[in-house]
């Protein structure tokens, strides 16, 4: 099952939007991989650059927008310079398929979603239309539709179930990777957390991978195996989920994570990150987090920080099996812990004594 | 009678909204021909907004939080029940009443992008306030500048000739919030304040909404979807399912310990920030009917796991055993049986004036 090539590979990616008297450089150098069968999440805030990272997985960038440098593999063969048709021919609803952030208004209203899937059939597979329709009555089951609804128009159906026949048509040419963009933001939790357990479920009796972009680490954190942090178009931090919960190294991830409302401790001052994401107007050659970082030295201005693997931490072991509680997340040491943080050495001390400092502030002012 | 008056009362407040204002229906209706039932988005609402006090209403799109809070603001006109404000019922507010309630209880909108004038600067944005209630005063500009320090803007200065196009998400929200504290209210109506705002300025903002409680004694409203940023401002929790409050408490109390099967889903549902987390994902399917020509009883019953026959009747809002501040509208809560009369639920309510008397 797992083989040592990634199932996708980015690696180095550059991508600019060009605007009239300007250039956005709205990802930069950006690394991560996703392996057979795992899910990787991908989080960060608005703007900083994970939506048009999918974009531009599956050819789909904006038309002032392009790929500048770096390359996506996917099992091996670079994508990464196809045009959109090529991409749709080739690899989407076969192997790649993409539920938008918007999933709710992408069913076209004027056809029964079961003629949306028959033509999806139609032009990637040679199924009869009865093939096609039994498989996808049999998805409407997996995702918990009633079968009997195929036939039905979009609006006939709420929010949460227009979302999960947007699942069930991603997973109906039997892709190998689902790119699913901000897949239930949209959503109240209640349906939010059905639609998380279907697409866990989903996994149990076939191989799948998927990148899952939001910016909700919760959402990651329980769902994912992996995930990688964005901060104004740099990848921050990549690597096991347990990894970065347990060791995070780079200071926007540990800040997020003290940032993050958690219901179960909410005796908690949160801790608030200063400023604001940059604006990527200029070639970013620095680190994108240096202005609101409060460990930020001269150094991280000068150069874009390298993506280095964080060494074994001897607190937390890592690796080796680290399983948790519903034994689907195994730490099986395929995907590298790495950050971009040039202190990345100094950083659990660092954070350890802000907390510290902070606490003792509180104390003073209360 | 509790001894401290409450700052904004609800007694059974209702909201009723016609289906359908189109010129064939509203001609059936003249004629008594068609059956077109009113969509009851907020049924029997009560709440008590204590003195410094930051309570929340809780509930998934279409429960009615919304239209509870425009109805609050008295964007809607009750259908029944009354609004007591400081005191006074807003029934008998005069048109300089409703001036000085407007002053008094601000709101805090959702979107902070689309509730600023893209023309104003940041002064003509909080001088205008001041001026619709004759409070310039001598110092205007210092005014706003204790405004803009209190939602920590700072330097105050330099914000004063921004405009709305110069301010990232996090800072208009601010605005926003400076606007309402210009006018020195006592208690502020927020409308999901957060939810689109990233997690990194998320916190300070509601770290900054807790301390506003804190240093200037106001009350709040919170109306959200979200119980895990709610539960680090609020005080009490009220739980809202298809027009009607079905639980009520501290956020402690119903956090720690819900009891309303539908509390229980929602707060199960909540996913938390950590990997190694044992929750269960909630076995609640279906989604909430729409609030129109619904069945007598309770308003949960077709979802819910611990459905019985008595569950046809309307419960009534029950203090739970432990905790006299904790109110649960669940049939599970209480001897429904010794409680029934000859018409049902009628006995049960005499005398505490929940839900008004029938249920349709």
């Amino acid at each position: 099952m797992t083989t040592d090539e990634p199932l996708l590979e980015v690696e180095g990616l550059d991508v600019e939007y060009e605007l009239t008297n300007d250039v956005i450089h709205a990802v930069s150098d950006a690394s991560f991989t996703i392996q057979e069968n795992r899910y990787l999440g991908l989080v960060g805030e608005s703007g900083c650059g994970k939506s048009t990272i999918a974009q531009s997985l599956i050819s789909a960038l904006d038309s002032n927008g392009e790929i500048a440098s770096g390359t996506i593999r996917f099992r091996g063969e670079e994508i990464q310079d196809l045009t959109e048709a090529e991409f749709k021919n080739e690899y989407l609803w076969n192997e790649i398929a993409f539920i938008p952030q918007s999933a709710m208004n992408s069913l076209d209203p004027l056809m029964k979603v079961s003629e949306q899937a028959t033509k999806i059939a139609k032009e990637h597979t040679d199924w009869s239309k009865e093939e096609a329709l039994d498989r996808f009555r049999e998805l409407f089951g997996v995702v918990g539709l009633p079968e009997s609804r195929i036939d039905d128009y979009p609006h006939q159906f709420s929010g949460g179930m227009k979302q999960r026949t947007i699942i069930a048509l991603a997973l109906f040419l039997k892709p190998s990777l689902i790119i699913a963009d901000e897949p239930t933001t949209a959503l109240d939790v209640i349906m939010q957390d059905q639609i998380l357990n279907y697409l866990q479920e989903i996994r149990r009796d076939r191989d799948l991978s998927m990148l899952m972009i939001t910016h909700d680490i919760s959402v990651v954190f329980e769902n994912c195996d992996d995930m990688a942090v964005m901060h104004g178009g740099q990848v921050a931090e990549t690597g096991s989920v347990v990894d970065i919960y347990t060791q995070p190294r780079h200071p926007y991830t540990i800040l997020l994570q003290r940032a993050f409302p958690d219901v179960r401790f909410r005796d908690r001052k949160l801790e608030t990150i200063e400023g604001e994401p940059p604006v990527l107007h200029e070639d970013m050659d620095f680190c994108s987090f240096a202005d609101r970082c409060p460990w930020a030295t001269p150094e991280c201005r000068q150069g874009s920080p390298p993506l280095e693997p964080v060494p074994e931490g001897a607190e937390t072991p890592r690796g080796g099996g680290e399983t948790a509680a519903d034994g689907t997340r195994v730490d099986d040491g395929v995907v590298t812990h790495r950050t971009s943080c040039i202190r990345q050495e100094e950083m659990a001390d660092l954070a350890d004594a802000h907390l510290d400092e902070i606490e003792a502030k509180r104390t003073l002012t209360e | 009678m509790s001894s401290t008056q409450p700052i904004l009362e609800v007694r059974n407040l209702e909201k009723t909204f016609k289906q359908s204002t189109g010129i064939l229906d509203l001609a059936k209706e003249r004629l008594g021909l068609g059956d077109n039932p009113p969509i009851r988005a907020v049924d029997g609402v009560d709440l008590r907004l204590e003195q410094n006090q930051a309570q929340a209403v809780i509930g998934e799109s279409g429960c009615g939080k919304t239209t509870l809070l425009k109805t609050l603001m008295g964007l809607y006109s009750p259908t029944g029940g009354d609004v007591v404000f400081d005191g006074t019922n807003r029934d008998e507010f005069s048109k300089a009443d409703w001036k000085e309630f407007r002053r008094r209880v601000p709101i805090i909108f959702q979107d902070p992008f689309n509730s600023i004038n893209p023309t104003f600067t940041v002064r003509d944005a909080l001088l205008e306030p001041l001026g619709i209630h004759d409070m310039k005063g001598d110092d205007p500009e210092g005014k706003a500048i204790d405004a803009l320090e209190k939602a920590r803007l700072t330097p105050a200065e330099t914000y004063l000739d921004r405009r709305e196009s110069e301010l990232s998400g996090g800072e208009k929200q601010r605005v926003s919030i400076a606007r309402a504290l210009i006018l020195d209210p006592d208690v502020l109506l927020a409308d999901e304040p957060t939810s689109m705002i990233d997690v990194s300025t998320q916190a300070s903002l509601l770290n900054l909404l807790d301390d506003l409680v804190e240093e200037l004694g106001l009350s709040m409203l919170y109306v959200s979807h979200d119980l895990s940023t709610v539960s680090y401002v609020c005080d009490r929790i009220n739980v809202m399912y298809l027009g009607r409050v079905i639980e009520s408490g501290t956020t402690d109390a119903v956090l720690d310990n819900p009891k309303h099967p539908y509390t229980q889903a929602l707060i199960q549902a909540i996913p938390v920030p950590d990997p190694f987390s044992d929750r269960e994902p909630t076995d609640l399917r279906g989604t909430p009917s729409d609030p129109i020509n619904l069945p007598g009883g309770c308003r949960f019953k077709d979802r819910c796991p611990e459905r019985m026959d008595v569950c046809d009747r309307t419960p009534r809002s029950t203090e739970t055993e432990d905790d006299a501040e904790h109110t649960v509208a669940c049939h599970l809560y209480y001897d429904h049986e010794g409680a029934t009369g000859a018409d049902g639920h009628a006995t049960v309510r005499a005398g505490n004036g929940m839900h008004g008397g029938d249920d349709r």
